[in-house]
């Protein structure tokens, strides 16, 4: 699933994750002899091990110019051959032992996640290690994939809802990496050679910005100790310097039509949001849920769908990136509709900006985020994915238990004040693909729509 | 939101666990006939409650396409105490995750919810089981939202509707020949009286299965369950009419052209038996067959198709052995370029003439059996996993026992099972061939 559809889950996601008062699971903290740091929970229910990483600065915004899809590709190479396994021996040693090893990349990061049987822990870091300091990338298995995500790319096309996304990217950043489409394009795609795949591998695998979580049948100490027998190859320093500028300056808002020919109309909008490490991150959070995050019990749901059935899926997310932050929506509507649910989506904004919320909302709100949040962490690999999320965010060790206290202390105030700062309706930046000459004004006149397809 | 449940992505979940420690679960069954299943899962304080309704697309009758799905959504529409909408924002207000799904055997409704909360979604499921108040406002408004979801899902995806016609192909005379969706010209015509009939002939106690999983035992569980559902009166009813499929003999192709296309695709269904119906006894077979076949990391298909001829960029396979009408085995191939067509079928077609003369070996046959059984074990994890392995087998006419011995009884397939499986369902005559492509390729 491609990293932009990633986001919007993971804004969700996000929400529902956090803090309940009443589980105990005690993060601790590792630091190897080597110097190694990880965070570990222990849980000895079952026999099974996740075992998670992520290297910061090391994500799709990164790519070099003209070779956009870099990392991209990396992330689909990873396991196709490493050391003396070429890709069969190397995939058949994953399934034999059912070893799960999955590589993923979003803008700024590129995360590894390893789940195993207890009983095969040994095996599953070989390949884990060998991987990241061994990748081979051999001829055959580089065609290969490179055109598989050749086939993705001409697919994104055929969907409404990748155009959307991609047209929307484009539009919101302009220039920055972040608007760079993540797969790369036909011929940036072809530009990347087996140098330049080594070249990331070396580049970012390594220890400079790195963060490690395990959590499951495993001991602090035996963390540790394999931390040091596995992955002390990864090397310490690296010399790439690429950065990527903070994003702050946003366009005008506006509205863009693409053609497709399809019966339903999808429509991807958005503006700036918030930063995940602005003070009023948890107000933020508590209004996105209110507008559009909290399903059925959220703003735009009641009156997109629930009161004109207009839609069956409306919503909101906050996209937190290391250089920005964002709120964006989705809404998809039969062509002859989709106008009337974009202007209800903006009266709603409109109510949003000028009335703010209600207490009611405010405490139900804070009632849903709070007593959701150990829904999501039943299993171990969620566990540890949050746990690399906490240490890329900075949010502390304790953040499990924090967390509530965080959402229980935000104000009225500071929701509403939050709101005539981020909801703007005329800046909102919305993208519609669809049958154009089927739109309508809501009178009922067939619109001048400009057909636009600036890719 | 309410997701519609599509059969094919089943597959996962009928790899159900039991290892080294045992899968537990307790059942029991109310006066009323409602069947009662506690599965418990002391690792997060919390619950995955779920009421699972034996009815589904199959159970649809003609012209009324969609109507089981629909139904899932109108009983969110209110009840004689409960407003429309309020159900939801109970639970949000709880702290509960919420949805339902539909699928061509069942439909099922669940809350993951923190345990002491468990009394407020049950008294609320055992309220709209009995007590649905719908208004024709309300009901013509989901309408609308059922046709944009077939828009979504769908019209809107030149993929999803070939699929749907290719299935409407491989069932001659089962119901299940029909999109769980439904047609969009029966869906328009869906109305309130036909969602009251079909919800009170069908949605009682007595058709119905509960399950919670979690943080709870059976002894706690079942003063509850009495409380909030034992009242319910069961309600007989006539079974349906479920006509069945003749035995097949005619290959069959659907081909569909959109400009849209960017993306060919070849798929193959073949008629397939279930556990339930066809030759049951080839059901946990076939399982491994489709792991050998198309589904693993270096399956036959990936081998042949990907790695030696080059003339696909991925392949997979799949079948779900729990059914309560016949199922299909699913093979699907991209190719690189519309033009291969014809090369990428003469090469599955290789494929399945030398799995039928030569058979699988030993080694493919102990590591899809390796692979298979150890993911039993992941499938234990969280609370939730294990709710709907039993729901899904309860609702398609198999009992607790089957959810705990599917480990076993995968470990005992035998080479020679494998191969008589492969036989009798890859028969060109039980298949379906359906193609993808924007028309200007070929």
């Amino acid at each position: 699933m491609l990293n932009w559809l990633h986001r919007f889950f993971l804004g969700i996601a996000v929400l529902g994750l956090f803090s309940s008062p009443a589980f105990a699971n005690t993060v601790e903290e590792v630091s190897s002899p080597y110097g190694f740091k990880a965070w570990v929970i222990e849980d000895h229910s079952l026999p099974i091990v996740s075992i998670h990483m992520a290297f910061k600065k090391s994500g799709t915004a990164y790519d070099p110019k003209g070779k956009q899809g870099l990392a991209y590709m990396v992330r689909s190479l990873l396991d196709e051959g490493a050391g003396d396994m070429d890709s069969t021996a190397f995939k058949r040693q994953l399934e034999r032992y059912a070893i799960h090893l999955n590589f993923e990349v979003d803008e700024d990061n590129f995360y590894v996640s390893m789940k195993t049987l207890k009983e095969n822990l040994p095996t599953a870091l070989s390949l884990f290690k060998l991987a990241l300091t061994s990748p081979r990338f051999d001829d055959d298995a580089v065609e290969r994939v490179r055109g598989q995500i050749r086939t993705s790319i001409a697919a994104r096309k055929e969907d409404p809802t990748t155009r959307a996304e991609e047209a929307f990217k484009k539009e919101i950043f302009g220039e920055h990496p972040y608007g760079n489409t993540m797969l790369g394009t036909k011929s940036s795609l072809a530009n990347i050679t087996k140098e330049d795949l080594r070249q990331f591998a070396e580049q970012h695998f390594t220890r400079v910005h790195l963060a490690i979580s395990a959590v499951g049948d495993i001991q602090p100490k035996e963390v540790s100790d394999l931390l040091d027998n596995y992955f002390i190859d990864l090397p310490l320093t690296s010399d790439d310097t690429t950065a990527v500028q903070e994003f702050s300056t946003f366009p005008p808002g506006k509205e863009r039509n693409i053609a497709m020919t399809v019966p339903q109309s999808t429509v991807i909008f958005g503006l700036k949001g918030i930063k995940r490490n602005d003070k009023d991150f948890y107000a933020a959070q508590i209004l996105n849920y209110i507008l559009g995050g909290g399903s059925f019990s959220s703003r735009l749901m009641d009156q997109v769908r629930e009161k004109k059935g207009l839609a069956y899926t409306v919503g909101t997310s906050l996209e937190l990136m290391e250089h920005t932050g964002l709120l964006t929506g989705y809404v998809a509507s039969g062509n002859a509709k989709i106008l009337e649910s974009i202007d209800i989506i903006k009266e709603v904004f409109k109510q949003l900006q000028e009335s703010g919320i209600t207490q009611k909302e405010l405490d139900d709100a804070k009632s849903y985020l709070i007593g959701s949040f150990p829904l999501g962490l039943d299993k171990n690999e969620k566990l540890a994915a949050y746990l690399i999320g906490m240490q890329l965010e900075d949010l502390g060790k304790d953040f499990l238990e924090k967390r509530s206290s965080y959402i229980q202390k935000v104000t009225l105030e500071d929701v509403n004040r939050v709101a005539k700062h981020i909801i703007l309706p005329d800046n909102l930046i919305t993208i519609i693909v669809g049958d154009s000459q089927k739109l309508r004004t809501k009178d009922g006149k067939k619109t001048d729509a400009v057909i636009s397809s600036r890719n | 939101m309410r997701i519609l449940a599509l059969v094919c992505c089943m597959v996962m979940w009928s790899v159900l666990p039991a290892q080294a420690k045992a899968l537990y679960s307790e059942s029991f069954t109310l006066p009323n006939g409602l069947q009662v299943v506690v599965i418990p899962n002391h690792k997060v304080p919390a619950v995955s409650h779920m009421v699972w309704y034996k009815v589904g697309g199959m159970d649809e009758a003609p012209g009324k396409s969609g109507l089981a799905h629909f139904l899932e959504h109108l009983m969110y529409k209110g009840t004689n105490t409960v407003k429309p909408g309020e159900f939801s924002a109970i639970v949000a207000k709880n702290g509960g995750n919420e949805n339902a799904f539909t699928s061509q055997d069942f439909t099922a409704y669940f809350q993951n919810i923190a345990v002491e909360k468990l009394p407020i979604v049950m008294e609320l499921e055992a309220d709209r089981m009995r007590n649905l108040s719908l208004s024709e406002e309300n009901v013509n408004k989901e309408r609308d939202v059922i046709i944009e979801e077939r828009y979504t899902r769908i019209d809107n995806e030149p993929s999803a509707l070939l699929s749907e016609r290719v299935q409407a192909a491989l069932y001659l005379n089962h119901p299940y020949h029909k999109p769980l969706i439904g047609w969009l010209h029966e869906m328009q015509q869906l109305t309130k009286s036909d969602a009251e009939a079909f919800y009170h002939h069908f949605y009682a106690p007595n058709n119905a299965v509960l399950i919670v999983a979690g943080d709870i035992t059976a002894a706690e569980l079942k003063p509850l369950a009495t409380k909030y559902y034992g009242a319910i009166p069961r309600r007989e009813r006539s079974e349906p009419i479920v006509t069945t499929e003749p035995e097949p003999l005619a290959a069959r192709r659907v081909a569909f052209h959109d400009s849209k296309v960017k993306k060919p695709e070849f798929m193959r269904y073949y008629l397939a038996p279930t556990q339930t119906a066809g030759k049951t006894e080839y059901a946990y077979a076939l399982v491994v067959l489709s792991q050998i076949f198309g589904e693993g990391r270096i399956s036959k298909l990936e081998q042949s198709l990907v790695l030696d001829k080059k003339i696909a960029t991925s392949v997979g396979s799949s079948y779900d052995d729990l059914g309560r009408g016949e199922g299909k085995f699913v093979m699907y191939v991209i190719p690189k370029e519309e033009k291969d067509f014809s090369t990428v079928e003469q090469a599955v077609d290789e494929v399945i003439d030398h799995l039928l003369k030569e058979g699988i070996t030993d080694e493919e046959l102990e590591q899809a059996k390796e692979y298979l059984v150890a993911e039993t074990l992941y499938a234990q994890e969280g609370f939730r996993g294990m709710a709907y392995a039993y729901g899904q087998a309860l609702t398609s006419g198999m009992n607790t026992d089957y959810v705990e011995n599917w480990r076993d009884n995968i470990a005992k397939v035998t080479k020679e099972e494998v191969n008589a499986a492969a036989r009798y369902v890859l028969k060109p005559e039980r298949s379906v061939t359906g193609l993808l492509s924007s028309g200007k390729g070929e």
